[in-house]
């Protein structure tokens, strides 16, 4: 199943959507331009306009007040984005170089904080200050996240919950609040714009677990990285704390964290193939497959329409995506 | 505000005295409650804060910088963005949509103008510090103009001259050297000279201002006057945070 097919009939929506967001950004200083603009030509999966889009699909579907909050959330995304190249000393992104890489670290931070600015200015042309309430509340919370994700790196002593609460404020919650938002000014009932957060919570829990389980199953080509990542940067993701419960494997952590020595690719193969010989990455679908199914439930309580399929669609998808 | 391990690997952020006193004279004479001034105050900051943060990452690309430093640089990006988004909710909480806007502007402005400022875009030394002051004050007359205290103005925009290139003559001098680098028609001394002689002028003109200012505006009057003696003085007027 070809995810894109499934919303089909978005596309002169997300066409205008693109449009909107290549005028935002259009800056008058060239460099701040060019940036921006190769920001945007990069592509991406534009998920979070999608899910504004089709949880506005439950309600009056007014699209420039959803066009307005996915242009937003977009920008908000992209913004992040860059700065998170700065964070990770990333080069490439999406098979392009990066901002930081073209421009360096100072561009970067004054591109990403002119497109938060820009984002701003779009949301607030909405005088509905419930989303405005909900959106600043999740961009102090996602910049939590990062903060927490610093700190809990080459730490060993985490559990579930600390991984949990990390990829809710990473991912989930920006989903979360597409689906809120997209609800929110679609005029959308409370009851059912709750249970579009949620859907939308449940299927970012999902989708960043298997992108956790990802990095260990991948190829280097297909993931842009080395295989095990996120283990090389000091992240415990979910398949190593449910191999940790393995004691000879939890040694090999602790040992790899505590050494003084930038972790190397050496260094983590012998806890590659460890992982491999345990059931951590079947526990770990198996979670993700719990929050998918919390997602589906969601949706059986909202109205029938279009857009509840192509969710469930979505769901669906996600958790068969092997690359 | 405080994040524990934010305060832990970065210095707490840096709190400009002079453009605090600025934004609290701005918001005196407006019918908001006490409470709500000084929540605009803080946010109007946490703005100017945020900013300031990010231009403290390391502007160069360095392969060899040490995990500690790393930590900081990362850290750095993240409580810039962490004070954007308290800004937003603060004055979400407040239901000041159209200030979140009026900020999100000059924040936009700001960095069109530092793009301008990094690449030396200036024709003149005077233009470049023009232009490094338009980063300075946009947050502030926005504010102003926002609460519709613009009598205010002129005396926003001369205290925000007066008020950096104090600050670059006391803490930041390395700053003239690299003036000097790309306006080499101006030797360091010749800068610390027109620094003085426009301090010296733009206080002047301040002083007139506050001779104008409506009652309301006077114990700013005092308190703007008293940093201004402490500057003539050569005392620090400056306070660091934490």
């Amino acid at each position: 199943m070809k995810l894109a097919k499934t919303y089909g009939y978005l596309k002169k929506d997300l066409d205008l959507i693109e449009q909107s967001i290549n005028k935002v950004i259009q800056a008058d200083h060239s460099v701040l331009r060019e940036a921006s603009t190769e920001l945007l030509k990069a592509g991406g999966k534009r998920i979070r306009p999608i899910f504004v889009l089709l949880s506005g699909r439950f309600g009056e579907c007014d699209i420039e007040r959803l066009k307005t909050v996915a242009v937003t959330l977009e920008l908000i995304h992209m913004a992040t984005l860059v700065h998170d190249d700065v964070i990770d000393d990333a080069d490439i992104r999406r098979s392009q170089p990066t901002i930081r890489r073209l421009y360096g670290n100072r561009i970067a931070m004054y591109t990403g904080d002119y497109i938060l600015a820009r984002a701003l200015e779009e949301i607030t042309t909405l005088n509905d200050i419930a989303i405005h309430r909900i959106l600043s509340k999740t961009i102090v919370e996602v910049c939590v996240g990062e903060i927490e994700q610093i700190k809990d790196k080459y730490n060993y002593n985490q559990g579930l919950r600390d991984y949990l609460r990390r990829i809710k404020r990473k991912t989930a919650l920006l989903i979360a609040t597409s689906c809120h938002l997209g609800a929110l000014a679609a005029g959308v009932s409370r009851k059912d714009a709750n249970r579009l957060y949620q859907y939308g919570y449940y299927i970012g829990m999902s989708y960043q677990i298997i992108d956790d389980i990802l990095d260990f199953t991948s190829s280097p080509k297909e993931l842009g990285k080395p295989v095990g990542n996120d283990l090389l940067q000091g992240n415990i993701t979910l398949p190593v704390l449910f191999a940790m419960e393995d004691e000879s494997f939890n040694s090999k952590v602790k040992n790899l964290f505590s050494q003084k020595e930038e972790i190397t690719e050496t260094d983590i193969q012998p806890i590659l193939s460890h992982l491999h010989s345990t059931n951590a990455i079947e526990r770990s679908y198996e979670m993700s497959n719990l929050y998918l199914e919390k997602a589906l439930h969601m949706l059986d309580k909202t109205p029938e329409k279009k857009a509840k399929s192509t969710l469930k669609d979505i769901a669906k998808y996600i958790g068969n995506r092997r690359s | 505000m405080k994040h524990s391990f934010l305060n832990k690997y970065i210095k707490q952020p840096f709190v400009d005295e002079g453009k605090l006193l600025i934004l609290s004279g701005i918001m005196e004479g407006t019918d908001f409650s006490k409470n709500k001034k000084e929540q605009i105050i803080i946010t109007a900051m946490l703005v100017q804060i945020a900013l300031d943060t990010h231009d403290h990452v390391p502007a160069e690309i360095n392969g060899l910088e040490s995990k500690t430093e790393k930590l900081e640089k990362q850290l750095r990006v993240l409580a810039g963005d962490y004070y954007s988004g308290l800004y937003y909710m603060l004055l979400s909480e407040l239901e000041e949509i159209d200030l979140i806007h009026k900020l999100a502007t000059a924040i936009k402005e700001i960095n069109e103008y530092k793009m301008k400022v990094y690449y030396h875009e200036a024709n003149t030394f005077i233009e470049h510090l023009d232009f490094v002051m338009k980063t300075e004050s946009l947050v502030a007359l926005s504010l102003a103009r926002y609460v519709g205290n613009v009598t205010i103005m002129p005396l926003i925009e001369d205290w925000m001259y007066v008020n950096k290139l104090i600050f670059i003559k006391t803490k930041e001098n390395s700053i003239i050297n690299h003036w000097q680098a790309y306006y080499p028609e101006w030797t360091y001394s010749s800068i610390v000279e027109k620094i003085d002689e426009i301090i010296k002028h733009k206080s002047q003109k301040i002083n007139g201002y506050l001779r104008t200012l409506p009652d309301c505006h006077s114990l700013h009057g005092i308190q703007v006057e008293g940093l201004l003696k402490k500057v003539w003085h050569g005392k620090s007027m400056f306070a660091e945070g934490g």
